[in-house]
């Protein structure tokens, strides 16, 4: 592994460490700290798109933790992944639904211990609400590429599935949020919260 | 609302959501590798580690007689003694300090000298398996994957449930199978059925791709059933007091995403 260009594409001396430190410490030191970017700097938002998944904060978070505790053993391989991001996504996203695999019904109801006040942004709760109505597949998909930010590709990539069936469920998810938003007793604060 | 807009909103209404403040770096299980130092060591801890391997195979084949796991499994449960059931609670208890936590035994069944103990508390469930020899099995609890029964029914099911949302009654309203991810302490090992019920339902059997189909246990709004590892579930039958198939469900449905 060569820790002088990380994923992030930083340089051994972005991190406060000679150039020309070559001994094991040294890398080590690099990759602990590269690694420590990528937990801050992602935890949350791939923390956000298993919660939209599997609807479970405790699951959730157990799962998020598992995949950064993986890719950190592993962190030779994950930091010169092309996606680390899309790396740990997929793995907490596998482990969220490894122990019991489900079929049907789960809950669509917000964890009441992770909702804010819905006076923020009203919006919101109803959205999420949306959101967890859509079916797994199309939650997956919004997960990655609305929440993550992932490619067609990357995203088709982490879920086993071409990148056309990506954007047909990418196309059916946003259609449906359009239309049970268009259902919700919501079209003010909606429209207000577009400005 | 275009597609950007939309997506902006759905991005900024999970905003709300983030790591509970317990969470940390998981830097506790082990460190980065640096460098070639595991490399180095690789060959020569290889010859003696797999010398003793297979020193240890040839002694335990020869002194411990070759026999199937969980040999004395049945596919139809029994009741479970009181006394076996009280045992089987302690070992689960000794076994287990964490996932089984604020549940209560529900039910407990028998299959050959294997007894199994459903705990839950209406929302949560737990299983633990027990036996002559094997050491207590948590299959499932709290914070390992949970049995976390669906909470309440959606106001309506989702046009497109190609794959999940809606509701299977009548019989069964859910499903959960064991993975088997190497995480799991009994992968390999054993597979197991929990299955949310519909009051009407008295009875569920599990087809499998070999071996008589598992009757399940049904106890408290939900049945169980495990069996040996070697087999898969192929459906999921329920059924009324009158006998009466209130659905069958394929187990690929299933959706292992």
């Amino acid at each position: 592994m060569d820790l002088t260009e990380t994923y992030t594409g930083r340089t051994v001396g972005d991190y406060g460490i000679s150039p020309d430190a070559t001994d094991a410490d040294g890398r080590a030191a690099v990759a602990a700290r590269s690694f420590a970017d990528l937990y801050g700097r992602s935890r949350n938002d791939v923390y956000r798109a298993v919660l939209l998944t599997v609807r479970d904060p405790h699951r959730a978070e157990d799962a998020v933790q598992e995949a950064f505790a993986r890719a950190y053993a592993d962190w030779d391989h994950v930091s010169a992944h092309p996606n680390p991001v899309g790396w740990v996504a997929r793995v907490a996203l596998n482990h969220a639904t490894s122990l019991w695999r489900r079929l049907r019904r789960e809950s669509s109801e917000p964890p009441p211990a992770a909702a804010a006040p819905d006076d923020v942004r009203p919006m919101d709760a109803l959205l999420v609400r949306a959101v967890w109505r859509l079916p797994r597949r199309q939650r997956q998909v919004v997960a990655l590429r609305i929440l993550l930010d992932q490619s067609t590709d990357e995203t088709a990539r982490s879920l086993g599935i071409a990148p056309g069936t990506v954007t047909a469920h990418l196309h059916r998810a946003l259609q449906s949020l359009r239309e049970q938003l268009g259902r919700a007793p919501f079209d003010d604060q909606k429209e207000s919260h577009h400005g | 609302m275009d597609e950007q807009h939309l997506g902006g909103d759905v991005r900024r209404a999970f905003e709300r959501y983030e790591m509970s403040a317990q969470a940390t770096l998981p830097v506790g299980r082990a460190a980065p590798r640096a460098g070639s130092r595991r490399a180095r060591w690789l060959p020569v801890l290889t010859v003696p580690v797999i010398a003793a391997a297979v020193g240890l195979a040839v002694v335990t084949l020869t002194l411990v007689p070759a026999r199937p796991a969980f040999a004395s499994w049945q596919a139809v449960p029994s009741a479970a003694d009181g006394s076996v059931v009280t045992s089987a609670l302690e070992a689960c208890d000794r076994a287990d300090d964490d996932h089984l936590t604020g549940l209560a035994l529900a039910a407990s069944e028998q299959r050959g000298g294997y007894t199994m103990l459903l705990f839950g508390d209406g929302t949560t469930y737990g299983l633990c398996l027990t036996g002559p020899d094997i050491e207590p099995i948590i299959l499932a609890g709290p914070g390992s994957g949970a049995v976390d029964a669906p909470g309440a029914p959606t106001d309506r099911a989702p046009a497109d449930h190609a794959d999940d949302g809606g509701a299977l009654a009548p019989g069964i309203q859910w499903i959960a199978q064991p993975g088997s991810g190497a995480a799991d302490p009994f992968a390999g090992r054993l597979q197991a059925l929990f299955i949310g019920t519909a009051p009407e339902t008295t009875r569920v059997v599990i087809d499998r791709t070999a071996g008589e189909p598992a009757v399940a246990t049904v106890a408290d709004g939900v049945a169980f059933a495990w069996w040996p590892a070697g087999s898969d579930a192929v459906a999921v039958t329920a059924y009324d007091a009158a006998g009466n198939v209130l659905l069958n469900v394929p187990i690929s449905d299933i959706d292992d995403h």
